[in-house]
């Protein structure tokens, strides 16, 4: 919105210098025309020169001119934002003008830390990221959009709908709950909100991302991670502007599991699982080639454990709380548990939106509605959403709004995603025998016999959570007002508020069919409260002094509060399961005649979180040649104990434009070059509240209370220290140096920018573990460790036209960095991050000297071949011919956990690419998208079920064919029940996580603009087309997003435990203004 | 020109008051109050020092955080306690859990996670109770009439927590309320010293009765004492506290069973338990919440099967015609009820095919999950009577109950007295002791669950506890078709030294089994002479490769299997300037 102003003010203060200078001289004819843009609309305040003189004026509301100039004469055309046009008169009267739009304009104003700057005198690495070409993709959030189109920017998410984004600007740089971008929307600062689904991704307008110390210090301590600058859409003074977006599309899932499980349950008992499992035997009637397939693969048992075959007992009572009768036949076909869960499923958006304004004051209002069905069953996620911005001015004054309110509901994968216990991960686990249904062909079936998967159905989780939806409330404002004292100073206040209400449900029912059954049926609900606010205080000076002397400063001070307040319950042993019951009411669960029923809770938490700041900038620029930045930022934050509570954050910066020298005037091909350099520090405090503090309490019910009085019955509460306090935590820093260059060639054909960082982030913040002897209260955050993170990215951008009606647009962009620990807690060597259930040992290491959560095991070196091998190199007595067989790392001729455990890979990438390729002919448009990853490894710990059965899940066709055998040797091992030693944490779980992906393909048409329509676009588009990839699981992109305790993303990326996979998108859509 | 000077000035004076009174508000503005916890300042006082205290017992059951089930943590030890001994198999199904079959094939390494999940737990009481005794120092005079009690009560559980550590890993460094470094060294440290400096202390600052049947009393705590004189081998002094715990004069429960019955828990015999709940206000964590792997998987329990008796255990309780034990051929051939007769303890014990388990059912396969994998038997001290109340919880839907588990009772304190007699060589003294508990053995044994129609309705009698637990003259009776009871005292005082202690040691077997101490009873007599522990447990190993097939791969019992190793990740976190203060364990 800002920027707009601002581009309105230069044009205004353009056309009063060119009035102001009017003459008149020799033969005239008066000229009129219309200017319009790229969507046919007539431009106000387009700026028409006659060349050479100082003859000019503007165009009006309708973008009408009128000029009296020399027959002779050639006529300049300018706007910000678009290619200048020379127009010679010849002699004519009208002469009208399309403006061509210009990506690469130096005059481009952004919004860059609390002020706006020329794109032409950033000294810092500003991204700037195309807002049109980032709509193209169709999604339910921005943060969704941004992979790959930005260089330096990287994002990590799921393909379930609604999902999280975790971005990351320029690698891992904090590991806690703050390792995401500060996100400024319209001045509402939003940190550590993955969605972002509030936002409607149609109304942005412009999204700038500050990459390096230098642009991103101004904002102190929440800049450690870099700081996403988003400003939505206002209104234009003028004729009031209709706009409809709206597209229809149908997503399919790509690739599943069931490419690879094996489906036959014969082949899967006779080849795998009776060898495996011995015990299995009795149920197959043999071992190997003797197994065959019963009828039943469950009965039940009457009381001396003897079979009950009569299946007219068959029983599933209404009252959850009762124990049915069940049985269940075999599949002998096989279940394709994938197919049963998945399915096509349609995606939808609606945004309606009308903006104008007059002379003193615009506006833009928007409705969205947004509804996407996940393609795994029951999943979905949907926004209705409204926005109103709007801006007066009243002499000296001008005051502005932005309001917005959103309200998503959805449902996600049970279990959550990138979890042993979720759906995705219970198709690995059912054995295909297992037929969907149980006899009576409505209730669920499952392994429940003795030797079988301990999962559930897959199917029955999904349908079973399909009513637990989860709700969103969201209400961003900000209410900004600025007073004009001098034409160089000015006093901005800005006042934004973050009101979210989210409110989760779970009903558990009971699941009988379970081999592990859980018995008991209850209701969870949970609610979280969020109040933030920000005030934020500013003097603004900006000067041109002697025409050369380009000076603007602020000094500001900003107060922010973020508070949030949760609560919830659980109730157990409701007699019905109906969703109309599903109510925190004890009258309508536990009953007094059964006696397990439990209440839980109520239990609530709160945090808050206060900061309070000064800070001040000043930009200097000499004959727009010599460009200085200067910040500074002093933070306080609660966070801290007092004695550290506040962090100094200063930053420089500089800019040599070499192209403005006079010795590269004969360089006519080069518009503009521009040499940056930069340091600068940023923090990061946001960590635990309290964490200064010693907490007693009790985590739970039954954390700290005990039956002291022996009654059987009894629970007496009691206090345990939950959280140690730290007083001597401190601000995380993050020291950058960033040199860079920016380039014009080529009549603005050609655009380059190329940077290269290093970043020093000392004192990270992070609350591992502490020694044992602490015991179990929560370790508080501490400074754990130093790493770098070095690395570069470009970004190469051509526009040009082949011929008049062939357009073509290139923009490539490029990021690569290294991530190296230098330095743990203590002089550690070694540290085990936490967060998830470690079925194999510890899968994951920060060591000094390697990337930060690298994957952590064994090297595999084959399979023991021979006795002489076996003899060797022994592995604490677990090897054995047809076994896994190690690398011995430290040489002491035998495997070793501790001497043999080595990181081998992580997520990190060599490099990250995003290519956009656009073509227009005519009224067509084409877009490619393609992203592309190189050189991070995915830590496949789905080949714990796939590969080695775990649970006595179902396994990989391979198992069946390349397991080692004595006669024909194998890749895998040999299928053995006394096994444990092969699966351990090693390369095998390791592969190649490259891939390339065709994000979005769109091909459009754009009708003759018409009494109707100012503009109608129509299109069809492809999501995620194709991938190319080396990967064996189903989708190489893997979301990090709340994997382990939630707190740690960046810790678990890369592992891949059930990821929801991104799926194949097809829409047709239309764009159309009025 | 003025004008405007004069507003600039204005202006900037106005930015900058603002700016001061705002930064003069932000120390305050940044200093904010813990919400939802208690500061240290709001506990010093009686009800925080009390509540405190409970928070301390809260960790006996091992249980303290939801979703991180520290399987190795239960009391009753079974996984680092029973399951490396020549007692129990780890049961279940092979590659469920493989972690434990390491430790019962005894390929134990630093990297196991389990041992984590055994120190972290533990230490965790230790804090409390170290909170316990900071928090009771700061208080005031209105602490004064319980200072001694909650101050022996802490320390006695402080001594307990390090206790446990000290038998799984040895020298573990010992973590006073002083102590504030997590990174205490444990070179020289002397845990068992030190707990035994605990206790004495704490002895004479607890109360003969307490109103509250889960504290520790003064008796409790001297018997305890004994015990830890009795790892100290320090003979002269077990005997003492025992005796001083009233020990030789020691009141048994009239059945064995009864110490596992919630309406008969907490009797004279139970000195010290720790208390399981079936409170529904703590959704099952305040049951036996970590033992429920160790339950039958079929037979109405529903998971999890794991902690199997082995073929070795079962043929322990065969006796000879006079009901005296085999000591020394018992493993000779297998168990055959047909004709061998057997101790009733055998069923109070261990669930086998035929035999009433309890009052769930008669024990069938359908119980066992993989009975080729680790065998027909499965666990049954520890398990309620179906008509028990207990509480579901999670994916196991009968497995939480309420039994307490025994920290030390009458019966360990006497064969624990019985066995320093016999190395002070009064084996008479001993033998009074082992036939004490023989007769009690003899007492009683597992009945029919119902008894036949006797009023003619044409139903069975249903008699509760009568038919479940039969006494002495009815254990052999025509309802009885899988045993042939005998227990019978030891007629005569033994020969010699060594038949006294080997009888005295297979007497504790029997009457202990499956309570977790097995495998730190024979590491304790493995100190007094060297070997005996490899001996023991190679030569069970050898034996048992026929009947489990998975035991050929196991591997041997060394003398670095003296003590676990210590954990990796403990190790690396206790590094000060490159240097682990943790020393890990010679061998490891």
């Amino acid at each position: 919105m800002k920027n707009i102003y601002i581009n309105w003010m230069r044009s205004f203060l353009l056309v009063g210098a060119v009035a102001l200078s009017m003459t008149v001289y020799g033969q005239k004819q008066s000229v009129s025309g219309t200017v319009t843009d790229e969507l046919g609309q007539g431009v106000p305040g387009v700026s028409v020169l006659e060349k050479g003189t100082t003859n000019g004026t503007a165009t009006d509301a309708q973008g009408k001119y009128t000029l009296s100039v020399e027959a002779s004469g050639t006529l300049v055309f300018s706007f910000i934002g678009y290619r200048p046009q020379e127009i010679a008169v010849s002699n004519r009267t009208a002469i009208d003008v399309s403006l061509v739009p210009d990506i690469t304009s130096l005059e481009e104003v952004v919004v860059t830390g609390y002020s706006e700057q020329r794109k032409a005198d950033i000294t810092g690495a500003v991204a700037v990221v195309n807002a049109e070409e980032l709509k193209t993709i169709k999604a339910a959030s921005v943060g969704q959009q941004l992979a790959g189109r930005a260089p330096g920017v990287t994002v990590s998410t799921s393909g379930s709908p609604g999902d999280g984004a975790n971005i990351r600007i320029r690698g891992v740089n904090s590991i806690t709950g703050s390792s995401d971008p500060l996100v400024i929307i319209d001045g509402v600062q939003l940190q550590g909100d993955k969605g972002l689904n509030g936002l409607n991704p149609n109304d942005i307008e412009s999204m700038q991302v500050l990459k390096d110390g230098a642009s991103a210090s101004i904002y102190g301590s929440r800049a450690n991670n870099g700081v996403i600058i988003i400003t939505t859409r206002t209104g234009k003074s003028g004729k009031v502007k209709v706009t409809y977006d709206g597209y229809y599309g149908v997503a399919t899932p790509v690739g599943g599991y069931n490419d690879f499980l094996v489906k036959n349950p014969l082949d899967y008992a006779q080849k795998y699982h009776t060898i495996k499992n011995p015990s299995t035997e009795d149920f197959y009637g043999g071992v190997g080639a003797a197994a065959s397939i019963p009828e039943f693969f469950y009965t039940p048992v009457d009381a001396d454990g003897n079979a009950i075959t009569d299946i007219s007992t068959y029983n599933y009572p209404v009252d959850p709380r009762e124990q049915p009768t069940l049985f269940m036949m075999s599949n002998p076909e096989g279940t394709d548990w994938w197919d049963e869960t998945f399915d096509p499923a349609p995606i939808t958006n609606h945004t309606i939106g009308i903006s104008g304004g007059g002379e003193n004051g615009t506006f833009a209002a928007s409705v969205d509605y947004f509804k996407q069905d996940g393609t795994m069953k029951y999943t979905y996620f949907d926004r209705f959403s409204a926005r109103i911005n709007s801006s007066m001015k009243a002499g000296r004054f001008t005051f502005g709004e932005s309001l917005s309110f959103a309200r998503s509901t959805g449902v996600f994968q049970q279990g959550g995603n990138q979890n042993e216990q979720n759906v995705m991960t219970q198709i690995l686990k059912m054995n295909s025998i297992v037929p969907v249904y149980d006899i009576s062909g409505v209730n669920f079936a499952s392994a429940k016999t003795v030797g079988f998967s301990n999962g559930s159905n897959p199917l029955a989780l999904s349908y079973r959570n399909k009513d637990d939806i989860s709700y969103f409330y969201r209400l961003l404002g900000s209410l900004n007002g600025e007073f004009k004292i001098t034409d160089f100073l000015r006093i901005k206040s800005n006042f934004s508020v973050d009101f979210n209400q989210n409110s989760n449900q779970n009903f558990q029912f009971p699941t009988w069919e379970n081999r592990e059954f859980n018995a008991t049926n209850f209701f969870q609900e949970n609610h979280a409260t969020g109040f933030n606010w920000v005030w934020t205080n500013m003097l603004q000076f900006n000067k041109i002094i002697a025409d050369k002397h380009n000076i603007s400063a602020f000094v500001g001070y900003e107060a922010v509060q973020n508070s949030v307040h949760n609560i919830g319950g659980r109730l157990d042993g409701y007699g019905f399961t109906d969703v109309d019951i599903r109510y925190l009411n004890m009258a309508l669960a536990p009953t007094v005649n059964f006696v397990n029923s439990n209440v839980n809770g109520p239990n609530g938490i709160a945090g808050v979180n206060n900061l309070s700041s000064i800070f001040g900038k000043v930009d200097y620029s000499y004959n727009d040649k010599y460009l200085f930045s200067f910040t500074i930022r002093r933070d306080g934050s609660s966070n801290f104990g007092p004695d550290y509570r506040y962090g100094t954050f200063p930053a420089f910066s500089a800019g040599w434009r070499i192209s403005e020298e006079s010795f590269m005037q004969g360089f006519s091909w080069l518009d503009d070059l521009k040499l940056r350099a930069g340091y600068g520090v940023t923090g990061n405090q946001i960590i635990q509240a309290f964490n200064a503090y010693d907490l007693y309490g009790a985590r739970s019910a039954y954390d700290a209370s005990y039956d002291i009085g022996g009654t059987n019955g009894g629970n007496n509460a009691g206090y345990a220290l939950t959280g140690y306090g730290n007083p001597g935590t401190k601000w995380e820093e993050n020291r950058m140096t960033n040199i860079g260059f920016d380039a014009t060639v080529l009549n603005g054909k050609f655009n380059v920018v190329f940077d290269i960082y290093k970043k020093d982030i000392v004192d990270l913040l992070y609350n591992g573990p502490f020694p044992g002897l602490a015991g179990a209260a929560t370790p508080p955050y501490r400074n754990t460790a130093n790493m770098t993170n070095n690395g570069w990215d470009a970004a190469v951008n051509y526009r040009g036209n082949v011929t008049s009606d062939i357009g073509i647009n290139v923009g490539l962009n490029l990021s690569h960095y290294k991530n190296e620990i230098t330095l743990l807690e203590g002089d550690t060597k070694l540290l085990f991050p936490v967060g998830i259930d470690k079925r194999f040992g510890e899968v994951n290491v920060w060591q000094v000297g390697q990337p930060i959560a690298s994957y952590y095991g064994y090297r595999l070196d084959g399979i023991y071949e021979t006795q002489e091998e076996v003899d060797a190199l022994p592995n604490g007595g677990s090897e054995k011919i047809g076994r896994f067989k190690f690398k011995d790392i430290n040489g002491d001729g035998k495997i070793t956990p501790d001497g043999d455990n080595v990181p081998i890979g992580s997520a990190h990438p060599d490099l990250t690419m995003g290519l956009n390729i656009g073509l227009t002919y005519k009224a067509f448009d084409f877009n490619l998208f393609l992203y592309g990853t190189f050189g991070n490894e995915i830590y496949n710990y789905n080949k714990l079920f796939t590969h080695f059965g775990f649970f006595n899940s179902n396994v990989h066709k391979d198992v069946l064919t390349k397991s080692w055998t004595p006669e024909n040797g194998g890749s895998l091992p040999m299928i053995d029940p006394n096994d444990a030693a092969s699966l351990a944490s090693s390369t095998f779980y390791v592969e190649d996580g490259s891939y390339v992906r065709a994000q979005n393909i769109s091909l459009g048409y754009t009708l003759p603009k018409n009494k109707y329509f100012e503009k109608l676009r129509i299109y069809v588009q492809a999501q995620n087309l194709f991938t190319i990839t080396s990967y064996s699981g189903i989708d190489p992109a893997l979301s990090s997003v709340n994997v382990g305790n939630g707190q740690q993303n960046d810790v678990w990326a890369g592992y891949d435990f059930g990821n929801y996979p991104s799926s194949r998108t097809i829409m047709f859509g239309v764009n159309a203004a009025f | 020109m003025y004008n405007m000077k004069k507003t600039i000035l204005g202006s900037i004076a106005f930015v900058v008051v603002f700016l001061a009174i705002l930064g003069s508000c932000s120390d305050s503005f940044l200093e904010i109050n813990p919400q939802g916890s208690l500061g240290v300042s709001a506990l010093a006082n009686k009800p925080g020092v009390e509540a405190a205290l409970i928070g301390a017992y809260a960790l006996l059951d091992g249980y303290h955080i939801d979703n991180n089930n520290t399987w190795p943590s239960d009391p009753v030890n079974w996984i680092l306690g029973s399951v490396p001994s020549d007692d129990a198999y780890k049961g279940s199904e092979q590659g469920d859990i493989g972690e434990i079959t390491l430790i019962e094939l005894y390929q134990w390494s630093a990297g196991n996670s389990l041992l984590g999940q055994k120190y972290i737990p533990l230490y965790e009481g230790v804090t409390r109770t170290n909170s316990v005794i900071n928090l009771l120092a700061a208080s005031g005079t209105d602490v004064d009439d319980i200072r001694d009690r909650v101050q022996g009560e802490a320390l006695f559980l402080r001594a307990y927590y390090h206790f446990e550590l000290y038998k799984v890993f040895g020298p573990v460094p010992y973590f006073i309320e002083t102590d504030t470094d997590f990174r205490k060294t444990n070179e020289g440290s002397d845990p068992l010293a030190m707990a035994i400096a605990d206790v004495e202390a704490a002895v004479p600052l607890l109360p003969e009765t307490q109103s509250d049947k889960g504290r520790v009393t003064k008796k409790a705590a001297q018997a305890f004492l004994g015990k830890l004189y009795m790892y100290d081998l320090n003979f002269d002094e077990a005997i003492a506290n025992f005796e001083a715990a009233g020990v030789p004069d020691g009141e048994l429960v009239n059945c064995q069973r009864d110490l596992f019955q919630y309406d008969k828990e907490n009797s004279a015999e139970a000195l010290f338990s720790v208390q399981m709940s079936t409170s529904n206000a703590a959704q099952a964590r305040n049951s036996n919440w970590l033992n429920q792997l160790a339950n039958p998987v079929g037979g109405g329990f529903g998971c999890c099967g794991f902690h199997q008796p082995s073929q070795n255990l079962v043929n322990a309780y065969k006796v000879n015609a006079s009901g005296l034990p085999l000591l020394d051929d018992f493993n000779a051939a297998d168990l055959d009820p047909a004709v061998d007769f057997v101790d009733p303890r055998i069923d109070l014990t261990i669930g086998r095919d035929g035999v009433p388990y309890w009052d769930w059912a008669t024990h069938a396969p359908g119980f066992i999950r993989s009975r080729s994998y680790s065998g027909p038997y499965s666990p049954k001290k520890f398990q309620p009577y179906k008509t028990s109340p207990i509480v579901a919880g999670g994916w196991n839907g009968a497995a939480n109950n309420g039994v307490n588990v025994p920290v030390i009772r009458m019966a360990d304190a006497m064969l624990l007295l019985a066995e320093a007699y016999v190395e002070k060589n009064r084996l008479a003294d001993a033998l009074e002791l082992v036939n004490k508990i023989r007769t009690r053995a003899g007492n009683c044994a597992q009945g029919p669950m119902e008894l036949p129609d006797s009023n003619g309705d044409g139903q069975p009698e249903v008699l509760s506890d009568a038919a479940v637990i039969v006494d002495a003259a009815n254990m052999n009776g025509s309802l009885n078709t899988w045993a042939n009871y005998n227990v019978k005292p030891y007629p005569a005082v033994w020969a010699d030294q060594a038949t006294a202690r080997k009888a005295v040691r297979f007497e504790r077997r029997l009457e202990l089994a499956l309570e977790g101490h097995r495998f730190f009873d024979i590491r304790r007599w493995d100190d007094m002479a060297p070997g005996y522990a490899a001996t023991l447990l190679n030569g069970f190993v050898a034996a048992e490769k026929s009947k489990r097939s998975y035991y050929n791969d196991a591997s041997t019992y060394q003398e670095r299997h003296r003590w676990y190793p210590f954990p990796t990740q403990q190790i690396q976190l206790s590094i000060v300037g490159g240097v682990p203060q943790l020393k890990q364990n010679p061998g490891w």
